[in-house]
């Protein structure tokens, strides 16, 4: 009884604050929706035949009250609602019906007309907006198909492990990206199955009732119902709706009963036609990357050797230079299957935030750097989802609407910016809003509540912004179909540890935030210069040298008998000697010949001393392995053209380590 | 005891579970890694050194398009000087918390393989000296072998 009056007093609260606005958010109905379904749940449960059929019925026309036209229906609604939830209160049923039913039969009357016309237009319009992107829908077929797929395997292991939470949270993380993105592309019928599920599913995480065989088996008919809709919406780039029985079985569920469920549709037929796409295992193409290396070593070898014999028969001459230039083509190609642009992603968002934008009626100057910023192929294919989510959340909760956002002196138009960089061998992938930040009380009261934290524990700020990646978090009030349930972070986490990154939340109250992601570097290509120090070479990423000068000829001084500078451009910046740092021993000590690198980092210059530039290279990153990953100033390693290892210089270690000098000087 | 008899214990001893290690002298002292972790043996290969880690890290090197970590076996395990000319690198394949490695070790003879019984084998109580990488002692003759912990050999004292 006292989950009814709450959901009812959630109800009441949601109508007030319509009543009280003016503007109605896009959101409002979809959360409006789900109030009064789960209230009709609540009724059905407890027996209350008369609300439950109010609410269904409410539930149905929920277009009808965020009308403008209709205030006077709404204002109707929640006195009705108040009243019932005054007698539910006091134990005494619920107040008649009849006048507010009349009510709504006349509105629906007035309103269906109206309706019909809005609809075909918004439908012409999302159809003709999808049908310019044909591969944005292969791609939403395979990633579905991925995500239907994922929770078949997650079911399978529930019913062996009904306890497994992790499985759990999977399903519905799952769920709620195919909610996600066919909302995106305008596919309501799945995105509407998809949120019962989701509903439903909440409910079992939420400990209403536990995971049982007859849930596994909605969970699949769902499955191959969605999966079925997803084929025909992509086929024919139109809505597709959800069988009604389908969608009723899924609000029926109460968790005791097994339930048969007749579909009228077919099983799913053989294989989805979007799949054109082959997807090789990541190992097996960095052995194909690897072994062609190898091969392009071998053949500079036997074309060594073939330039130094005497009397070479023309036809091994040519067969030579075709070796030579199979093998120059095959390794452009095993280093392209891999990397990738930023671009087609960054690409996918500027239309997003277009659609958000639209939705919610928010001006946002949507701002991107750095989209040509090469990646792994399977960084690109996991970031997708995170940064769909990231934007979501920003626009949704982050940035303000106009009247807020002007009242606090800020530009109505909200400002968005997403950008890529390289640095050292991690790329950072920020995400930048300036709405109204993250409410660090509200956070932890909310943490709190859902017994993410114990009241007791002392966090820092850092710890508090992380909260929100936490599985079952939201601070959001509203409950939309766009975001606001609080698994958003937690995929975003989710899929940045899968991918061994992290994920830095900073915030400033009104001022807005950031969220930064860092990503390894597994393969990536990058410019270097090639410098000798002693008999010892060092690869140099390009894309920190300023220039490189002769040495001699440069003031050089030290500070305090201890940190050299050299003056550059009327600046004195700090040198450092690399044979010193990097414990080289055979060095030109004599600097008449040696060169100053400049290299910038972090907005702070300095100089590296080095023997000689030996010339500009392409290589390929690799990794260290984990014995030697933390090597102090090395950032990765490179197989040079001889065949032999070069170590890429961290350039960013070395700017810290003048830091340390500067401040330990200054003490 | 009659030729039927022995013939019966030979067969005891052939029913022992076996294991093959991959053996090698370091001074006079004999070593062994499991053979199971070993992914193959190769001549030298030439190393990159890496700065800034311990003496016996000799560096990196190129093994088929993979960067290889090469560690002196001599200085590893506390002889001064490197070993002769002629080195052979054992490539061994490690499993780690923080994934798979493959980590070479360079040694100056050319190792053997010792098939050893589990009787003739000798766990060895963990001390809290450094010589934690030896796990086991083997018999074999009048030879004993000192089996290393490849995982520890690498990670220990880092």
């Amino acid at each position: 009884m006292q989950e009814l009056t709450n959901e009812f007093s959630h109800a009441i609260e949601m109508l007030e604050g319509i009543l009280a606005s003016d503007s109605f958010a896009p959101d409002t109905q979809n959360s409006l929706l789900e109030c009064f379904n789960k209230i009709s749940h609540q009724a059905q449960r407890q027996g209350f035949e008369d609300i439950e059929d109010l609410c269904t019925r409410l539930e149905k026309e929920t277009h009808l009250l965020v009308g403008e036209q209709n205030r006077e229906l709404l204002e109707v609604v929640h006195l009705h609602f108040c009243e019932t939830r005054d007698l539910l209160d006091r134990g005494l049923g619920m107040p008649n019906n009849d006048a507010l039913a009349e009510l709504l039969d006349k509105c629906s009357d007035t309103a269906q007309s109206v309706e019909n016309d809005e609809q075909q237009a918004d439908s012409a319009v999302e159809s003709a907006d999808i049908e310019d992107d044909p591969e944005m829908l292969a791609a939403f077929a395979n990633e579905t198909s991925d995500h239907l797929d994922n929770i078949e395997s997650q079911v399978l292991e529930l019913d062996a492990n009904p306890d497994n939470r992790e499985m759990l949270d999977g399903i519905f993380r799952a769920f709620h990206t195919i909610k996600g993105t066919s909302a995106f592309f305008g596919f309501h019928g799945i995105q509407g199955i998809a949120h019962e599920i989701e509903t439903l599913l909440d409910e079992v995480r939420e400990g209403k009732f536990a995971f049982s065989a007859a849930l596994g088996g909605l969970i699949f008919h769902v499955r191959d119902v969605v999966s079925t809709m997803v084929e025909k919406a992509v086929a024919t780039v139109t809505d597709v709706d959800c069988p009604a029985e389908i969608l009723q079985a899924v609000r029926d569920f109460d968790g005791s009963s097994p339930q048969e469920i007749q579909l009228s549709t077919s099983k799913p037929s053989g294989p989805s036609a979007a799949r054109d796409i082959v997807k090789v295992e990541a190992n097996r193409l960095d052995s194909l990357v690897d072994l062609v290396g190898e091969l392009v070593i071998a053949q500079s070898i036997v074309s060594d050797a073939v330039d130094n014999l005497h009397g070479v028969p023309d036809g091994l001459l040519q067969a030579k230079k075709h070796l030579a230039s199979i093998t120059r083509d095959l390794q452009t190609l095993s280093t392209s299957l891999r990397m990738v642009p930023l671009k087609p992603v960054f690409q996918r968002m500027k239309r997003l935030v277009r659609d958000i934008s639209t939705q919610t009626g928010k001006d946002i100057d949507f701002i991107v750097v750095g989209e040509s910023t090469e990646v792994d192929k399977s960084l690109v294919d996991e970031i997708a989802d995170p940064l769909v989510h990231l934007i979501r959340n920003a626009v949704d909760h982050g940035i303000e609407n106009a009247v807020t956002r002007q009242e606090n002196g800020k530009n109505s138009e909200g400002k968005l910016t997403l950008s890529a960089t390289q640095r050292g061998s991690w790329i950072f992938i920020e995400l930048s809003d300036d709405g109204k930040g993250l409410d660090r009380g509200k956070i932890l009261s909310r943490a709190i509540e859902r017994k993410i934290v114990s009241s007791t524990e002392e966090l820092t700020e850092k710890e508090i912004f992380e909260l929100i990646t936490r599985p079952g978090f939201s601070t959001s009030e509203v409950v939309s179909d766009v975001s606001g349930r609080g698994v958003g972070m937690d995929v975003v986490k989710c899929a940045i540890e899968k991918l061994k990154g992290q994920l830095d939340i900073t915030s400033v109250e009104g001022m807005g935030t950031s969220i930064t992601l860092r990503l390894p570097l597994t393969l990536a290509i990058i410019d270097g210069v090639i410098v000798r120090v002693g008999s010892e070479r060092y690869i140099i990423p390009s894309s920190a040298i300023v220039q490189s000068i002769p040495h001699i000829g440069n003031a050089t001084t030290t500070i305090a008998g201890q940190d050299e500078v050299v003056v550059y451009r009327d600046e004195a910046i700090p040198l450092l000697r690399l044979a010193f740092e990097l414990d080289v021993a055979d060095t030109n000590e004599s600097v008449a010949e040696a060169i100053l690198v400049i290299v910038e980092c972090d907005n702070q210059r300095f100089a590296l001393l080095v023997d000689e530039l030996l010339g500009k290279q392409q290589v390929v990153i690799k990794s260290l392995d984990a014995v030697l990953k933390n090597t102090a100033g090395i950032a990765g390693s490179a197989i040079m053209p001889d065949g032999t290892v070069g170590l890429i210089l961290d350039v960013e270690y070395f700017g810290q380590s003048t830091d340390c000098n500067k401040t330990g000087v200054a003490a | 005891m009659s030729s039927q008899e022995a013939l019966e214990l030979e067969d005891i001893e052939q029913l022992q579970p076996s294991s093959k290690y991959l053996c090698f002298k370091i001074r006079d002292e004999l070593y062994g890694f499991e053979i199971t972790s070993v992914r193959e043996i190769i001549r030298e290969l030439s190393v990159t050194r890496v700065p800034n880690t311990e003496q016996w890290l000799t560096g990196v090197s190129n093994l088929r398009g993979r960067v290889t970590t090469i560690i002196n076996m001599h200085q590893r395990i506390g002889c001064d000087g490197s070993p002769d000319a002629s080195k052979w690198v054992i490539v061994l394949e490690l499993d780690t918390q923080n994934g798979a490695a493959t980590v070479g070790a360079v040694v100056d003879c050319l190792p053997e393989v010792i098939t050893l019984t589990s009787n003739k084998l000798q766990s060895r109580k963990q001390s809290t000296e450094q010589s934690n990488y030896v796990v086991a002692l083997g018999k074999t003759d009048d030879r004993v072998i000192l089996i290393l912990d490849p995982n520890r050999l690498v990670f220990e004292n880092l």
